[in-house]
Formats: C-alpha cells, sequence, structure tokens
C-alpha cells in the first residue's frame, strides 16, 4: 500500500520529479534566442498593433502577401503612422491594443470565455445549493465605524469599477478587472454588516441581462455588417472618450456580468446552507 | 533600476512559495499564495503589461485569497454557523 | 550578470514557482493545500506567457500621447496576443478556484475530513 511508504521517500520523489522538469525547461530556453527577445514584426501582433489586419489579409486573398518562394512579405505591407489624438476612422478605435484584442479581433473568443466563468459560477451555486440555515453571525459584531466606513468605500470602489470598466479601451482595465473590483466591494460590505446578504434575484437578473446584452450587439454586427460580434459604430478618432465604436458596450456588458457573477460566488460561499 | 525592483520581487515571490510549502498552518500558506500574487502582479507591470497587472492584483490577490479564507473559514466551523 | 538578470530573472521566477507549485500537489494530501498549490502553477505559467511576449527594450501596447509603438515601420511594443489571453485565463482561474473549493466544502460536509487517503479509506 502507498501509506506505508516512508514520508522522506515521497518527498525525494517529488523533489526528483520537479528537478527533471527544472532541468528540461532550461534546455529549452537555452533553445529560445538569446533569453527572451523576441521579434514582434515577425509575428501576428504586428497588424493588431498596426491595425491593418483587413489590408493584410486582402492582400493574402488576392496572393500579393507572399512572394515567389511562398515567403511572406511580412514587412511590405502599406502603412500610414497612428497619431494619438489625431488619426481618425481607423479600423479599431481603441488605444489600447490589448482591448482591442480581446473584444473586437477576437470577440468570440471572450464570448466563450464569459460562457466558461458563467458556467464556473453556476457550478458554484449548484453544488452549495441548500435551504438557509441561518443569519450567519459573528462573535464580535462590528461597530458603527465599521458599518459606515464599508458603505462608503463601496460607494467609492464601485464608482472605482465602473471608470475602470468604461474607460477599457483607453486605459489599462476593463470589464474583467472593473468586474472584479465591484465584487471585492461587496466583499467589504460582508464583513461590515451583520447579516447583510445581496438581493439574489437582482444579481441574478442584472447578470442575464448583461449577457443577453453581449450576444444582442453581436447579433446586430451580424445584421448590419454581415459578421458577427463586427463593429458597426463609426470609430472615431482614437484617444477620445467616445471613441472605438463598440468596445465600451461590450466592456459594460462583461464588467456588470462579470461583477454580478463574482458577487453571487462570494454570496454563496458566505452563506451557509442545509440540505433538505 | 527595474532589473534590481524585478530581481527584488523574484526573491519575494520565490520565498512566498518556500513559506507556503513549509508552513504548518493552512492559514499562512494561504496568505503567501496571496503575496505571491501580488509579486506577480508587480512583475507583470515590469514586463510591460498594465493591463494583466491590473488584473491579477484585483483578483489573484484579492477576490482569490478571499474566497480561501472564506470557504476555510466555513470548515473550520464544521457548518455550525457562528462566525463567517 | 547584470545581463542575465535583465535576459533570464523572470524566465527564473516562472519556472521556480511552477516547481514549487509541483512540489506541494505531490507532497501534501489535504485538498485544500492541493488547490493552494494548483493557485500557485497557474501564476507562475500565466508569468511565463507573459515573459516570452516581452524584450528588453520594449514598450507597454497603449497608445498615449508620449507613447508610440511604431518607430520606423517596426513595432517596438510588448507583444499584445499573449498578454490578451492571460488576461482572460486570470479571469477563469478565478472560477475554478471557486468551483474547486465549494466541491471541497461538499466533500468535508460529507466525510467530515480532507485527507485524500482517509477519504479513499471511508469510500472502501
Amino acid at each position: 500500500m502507498m501509506s506505508d511508504t516512508p514520508e522522506i521517500v515521497k518527498k525525494v520523489f517529488a523533489i526528483f520529479v520537479v528537478g527533471v522538469l527544472i532541468i528540461g525547461f532550461f534546455m529549452v530556453f537555452t533553445q529560445m534566442p538569446k533569453g527572451n527577445e523576441v521579434n514582434v514584426n515577425n509575428t501576428v501582433s504586428r497588424f493588431y498593433v498596426m491595425k491593418d489586419v483587413d489590408q493584410a489579409t486582402q492582400m493574402l486573398d488576392k496572393g500579393t502577401y507572399f512572394n515567389k518562394d511562398m515567403v511572406p512579405l511580412r514587412n511590405d505591407v502599406p502603412y500610414t503612422p497612428i497619431t494619438f489624438g489625431k488619426s481618425e476612422n481607423l479600423e479599431d478605435g481603441a488605444a489600447n491594443v490589448v482591448t482591442s484584442i480581446v473584444v473586437d479581433y477576437r470577440g468570440f473568443d471572450t464570448l466563450g470565455e464569459v460562457t466558461v466563468l458563467f458556467l464556473a459560477a453556476s457550478g458554484v451555486m449548484l453544488v452549495l445549493h441548500g435551504e438557509k440555515r441561518k443569519v450567519p453571525k459573528k462573535k464580535i459584531a462590528p461597530s458603527e465605524i465599521m458599518y459606515v466606513g464599508t458603505r462608503i468605500a463601496f460607494s467609492v470602489i464601485f464608482l472605482f469599477g465602473i471608470y475602470v470598466f468604461i474607460h477599457g479601451h483607453l486605459t489599462p482595465g476593463g470589464g474583467f478587472p472593473g468586474g472584479a473590483i465591484i465584487a471585492s466591494g461587496i466583499l467589504g460590505l460582508f464583513l461590515g454588516r451583520q447579516g447583510y446578504s445581496p438581493n439574489k434575484a437582482g444579481l441574478t437578473v442584472f447578470e442575464s441581462l448583461s449577457g443577453m446584452a453581449y450576444a444582442i450587439i453581436g447579433i446586430i454586427g451580424l445584421v448590419a455588417e454581415k459578421s458577427f460580434l463586427a463593429n458597426f459604430l463609426p470609430t472615431g478618432t482614437i484617444g477620445n472618450l467616445f471613441s472605438a465604436g463598440f468596445i465600451a458596450l461590450i466592456y459594460i456588458a462583461i464588467g456588470m456580468k462579470v461583477g454580478s457573477e463574482l458577487s453571487a460566488v462570494t454570496n454563496a460561499m458566505i452563506v451557509d446552507t442545509e440540505e433538505d | 533600476m527595474i532589473t534590481l525592483f524585478s530581481t527584488l520581487l523574484v526573491i519575494l515571490i520565490v520565498a512566498g512559495g518556500f513559506v507556503s510549502i513549509f508552513s504548518k498552518k493552512l492559514l499562512s500558506s494561504v496568505i503567501s499564495m496571496g503575496l505571491v500574487s501580488l509579486g506577480v502582479s508587480g512583475l507583470f507591470f515590469f514586463l510591460q503589461a498594465p493591463d494583466v497587472a491590473i488584473t491579477e492584483a484585483a483578483i489573484g490577490a484579492g477576490l482569490s485569497t478571499a474566497i480561501f479564507i472564506i470557504a476555510m473559514k466555513k470548515i473550520q466551523k464544521g457548518g455550525t454557523s457562528d462566525d463567517e | 550578470m547584470i545581463d542575465f538578470l535583465q535576459n533570464w530573472i523572470y524566465l527564473t521566477g516562472s519556472m521556480a514557482l511552477v516547481g514549487i507549485g509541483l512540489y506541494i500537489v505531490l507532497t501534501n494530501t489535504n485538498i485544500f493545500r492541493i488547490i493552494v498549490g494548483l493557485n500557485i502553477i497557474d501564476s507562475g505559467t500565466n508569468l511565463f506567457i507573459v515573459t516570452i511576449a516581452w524584450h528588453p527594450k520594449s514598450v507597454m501596447p497603449i497608445y498615449t500621447a508620449t507613447n508610440n509603438l511604431v518607430v520606423n515601420g517596426h513595432v517596438i511594443s510588448a507583444d499584445p496576443l499573449p498578454q490578451s489571453l492571460v488576461l482572460t485565463a486570470i479571469v477563469i482561474g478565478l472560477g475554478t478556484t471557486a468551483l474547486a473549493l465549494a466541491i471541497a466544502v461538499k466533500i468535508y460536509q460529507k466525510y467530515g475530513t480532507l485527507d485524500v487517503r482517509k477519504i479513499k479509506e471511508e469510500d472502501r
């Protein structure tokens, strides 16, 4: 039986496995070009940064993208420089390139990812489902300062979360961290109040509505631009708040969805239940 | 300068990992896991990825640790709900 | 030495995190500690993916008034594609961690222990 094996043998075996893994990693790293100096100009990310994926795809279709030996001419794509605050009507108007990849170029991927998060959250609620036993009580009741302080902090945190996901196309951040920030504000409310529980039905409705909004925005793109999740709004000047078309709309939907989902997960974890 | 800071952060996260291996109490293990997440978020900032850094700081260091501690409290009380 | 630190310190850190997490998963029998180890492996993998998208002279992939990503027709920013993949992977990691913790709580309520060996003996 495995349980007879002495503890030291198991530890030595674990150290051996970890050592083999690390030596393998090192052997791979020595084959990489000079530490980690990758060349972005040889990868597809070049088109995302330069915002000319359409043009490159057209050249690929026409056959002018490859030369005689079928070597891709990645440096030959004609390109107009992008200036912050001046360039207008780009293919994708977001100043934050990561956002433009997450929402615009690979939006379908993000839709699947949101679905996975939804499945994980509903799994948590399914596993921990049951009759609510009683309102959980703290041994030391939170004081008045705690009660008022967490509520004031919650309003500030809520505003900051909304700021993060509305400005997702200009500054670092976006729907996912914004939703997580709102959920941590609600966690603060749990700590500062005896027997707090958020409106569960409200969270569910909010979450379903924002999920539906994401799909509906995608279907509007399908009708208007003949492609699912295509940008159907004008992209405007790069760097303005009202730019980048539908990216702000989708990030508001994602932010509300992630925020309500993570709050519901926290609620399901905190509330004690009893199987019926 | 950035190299120095990132070296210090790598030393911090490796030390946090070793604390989470060798600590007897589960709580200190979980707290050092949150410390590892915080250090990794700082490294993401030095790696020119501010989006990933803000996400990791909000989720890895904040919510993940909190959910761990809530679940631990639930287990230590054995389901009798007199603390959360 | 400084050259080594600049190029390799992030790779060394990510590798060390994966090794530490694997050691925790292999040597512990408490389910909670196994989940802690998996979380550390998650952090290490994300750090590795972001590291290989970076080179020492890169800038962040956000257009601002002073931050130009394209100089003389060459992109000088860090690779934005792995960063966007990691951004979503972190959120998924939280969801799966919460699901694993919920299942662990249910296991404790059924068996009264979190030790995988005792659970196995009780099942027999």
